[in-house]
């Protein structure tokens, strides 16, 4: 039985999460996920502010002439634990997004988060990557930028709209070794070519983002996280398909929900010989079970990275070989 | 998908021979040395898009069979039998010309016009209808535009006049990747 006062404070739990507008049963599973402390700690991350993190491009600028020029113009900013190309903004007078250098690609804004799909895929020189879902290109340009604009990546979007950020993006940030393809990335195996590495950031209900995006609090369902789930169960399937043996995919979403991640990747290990990497990061491992659902036990080397634990928007990562 | 009715393939000769002779006339023989690292293609739909794509992709690309929709670098395009060096175009070929002003405003960022008074220097005697690579605080790359007067002209000048045109609604300044690419 529930002790008394673990009840109150569940209750209090659900009466705070509906005052800040959440869909009741999004609560009942942080809760089950996290428990009752973690999930008012979530909660309450969710209403502050992320820091804004800017990821240097060598690409265009060796890192400390930038770093210069944006302390001419009184930005004041800090370092990233575990990635030197990229800084904390602390201050700035002028609109980090709309400088002279940001326009010169000097730098790419990007969560802190989102530094760590691309690092983890560590491409190389001469490989061909794909990135399946690539707009509006943050990790694109980073891969490009991991690369040294050597080898290929295979950009693709299935969004004829954001397809045009990601053009931009990719322009200004003086990538030159993408090819993009405007195309639904379920059918990859059209393009008849053979992957060194993938990175497959899969669209997702975005759960992780509700601090940028508080209309996720009742935006998505169950049954949208189901769909989300068939979904990325057929592109990460697909994309096996075109990985070489012994290539290497990291898998993505800026979710929390386990049916966008644990249950993909359970799914997708049924059919496909995959080997789960450990991957050496911050962050909680993968679940094993929730609530009905059992996972492949394998599943703990995956990460999971909570906004309030990390400072960061919300993500999962996980890496597989080939076998 | 929107916008599907384009074809991505391998520049003409008379293409590339366009490209070129523009950009030895208009910049100097010695920026040909810019596109020394690939091959120009064209995205053709409503204007044609002119990209410079190096050996390594162009290898890929023709193995694919889907539609390409973006590669390599885009550096300006065609309209009209006319070519048109557009943003990265014009950064590419930066170090091999001499084409250059220096302006004291960032106006032109915003697809405004440059005035005379907005010149700080320009670094070789330009005449009226010559295409200039606008740079501005610290050198920063701001993009390409055409000298409505010659430099002999500057001195004699009123103020207000207009320099080189801003234009909103084409890639030649780097504002444009926040008006259009957001
Ligand atoms: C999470 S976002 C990717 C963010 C991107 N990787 C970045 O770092 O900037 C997912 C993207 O996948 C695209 N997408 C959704 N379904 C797709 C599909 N079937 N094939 C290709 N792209 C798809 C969406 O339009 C969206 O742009």
């Amino acid at each position: 039985m529930m002790h008394m006062s673990t009840l109150n404070e569940a209750t209090n739990i659900r009466k705070f999460g509906k005052d800040l507008g959440y869909l009741p049963y999004m609560i009942e599973r942080y809760i089950s996920i996290l428990g009752e402390e973690e999930t008012k700690k979530l909660l309450q991350f969710n209403e502050t502010k992320l820091p804004q993190i800017i990821r240097f491009n060598s690409l265009r600028k060796p890192h400390a002439e930038t770093e210069m020029l944006l302390k001419k113009k009184q930005v004041v900013m800090e370092r990233v634990k575990n990635f030197p190309e990229a800084r904390r903004v602390i201050r700035s007078p002028v609109p980090i997004g709309a400088t002279e250098e940001y326009l010169n690609g000097f730098y790419m804004l990007q969560g802190e988060n989102s530094l760590y799909p691309s690092s983890i895929l560590n491409p190389k020189n001469g490989e061909l990557v794909g990135d399946l879902a690539a707009a509006p290109g943050g990790k694109t340009t980073h891969l490009a930028q991991l690369m040294n604009n050597r080898g290929t990546i295979v950009a693709i979007e299935i969004s004829a709209f954001r397809s045009r950020s990601l053009k931009s993006n990719l322009a200004r940030m003086g990538v030159q070794n993408s090819i993009v393809i405007n195309m639904d990335s379920q059918n990859i195996q059209s393009l008849n070519l053979e992957f060194d590495k993938i990175l497959l950031d899969a669209p997702c209900s975005g759960s992780g983002t509700i601090i940028s995006d508080p209309t996720r609090k009742i935006s998505k369902t169950i049954d949208d996280l189901l769909k989300y789930h068939e979904l990325q169960v057929s592109l990460l399937t697909n994309a096996i398909n075109v990985l070489r043996t012994q290539g290497e995919i990291v898998y993505s979403t800026c979710s929390l929900e386990p049916e966008e991640n644990e249950l993909v990747i359970t799914k997708v290990l049924e059919s496909k010989d995959m080997k789960i990497e450990e991957i050496n990061i911050i962050g909680e491992n993968g679940l094993t079970k929730f609530e009905t659902y059992n996972f492949d036990s394998e599943m703990v080397k995956a990460k999971r990275l909570y906004p309030h634990k990390t400072c960061g928007e919300g993500f999962f990562i996980v890496k597989m070989v080939k076998e | 998908m929107e916008n599907n009715d384009f074809v991505f393939r391998k520049s003409s000769a008379m293409e590339e021979t366009l490209v070129l002779n523009h950009l030895k006339e208009m910049f100097g023989s010695k920026t040909i040395q810019s596109l020394s690292n690939g091959n120009l293609w064209i995205k053709e739909g409503k204007i044609k898009e002119v990209f410079l794509i190096p050996e390594e992709q162009e290898k890929i690309i023709l193995k694919l069979s889907g539609e390409i929709y973006y590669a390599g670098t885009p550096i300006g395009s065609i309209v009209e039998n006319e070519f048109q060096l557009e943003i990265e175009g014009s950064s590419l070929i930066l170090p091999f010309t001499n084409n250059k002003i220096k302006i004291k405003t960032s106006q032109f960022l915003y697809g405004k016009h440059i005035f005379v008074e907005n010149l700080e220097s320009y670094s070789y005697n330009f005449d009226k209808g010559d295409y200039l690579i606008i740079l501005g605080k610290n050198n920063l790359h701001y993009g390409i535009g055409k000298a409505e007067i010659g430099a002999k002209d500057i001195d004699k000048a009123k103020q207000n006049t207009i320099l080189v045109k801003g234009l909103k609604d084409k890639p030649l300044d780097r504002g444009w990747y926040l008006r259009r690419g957001n």
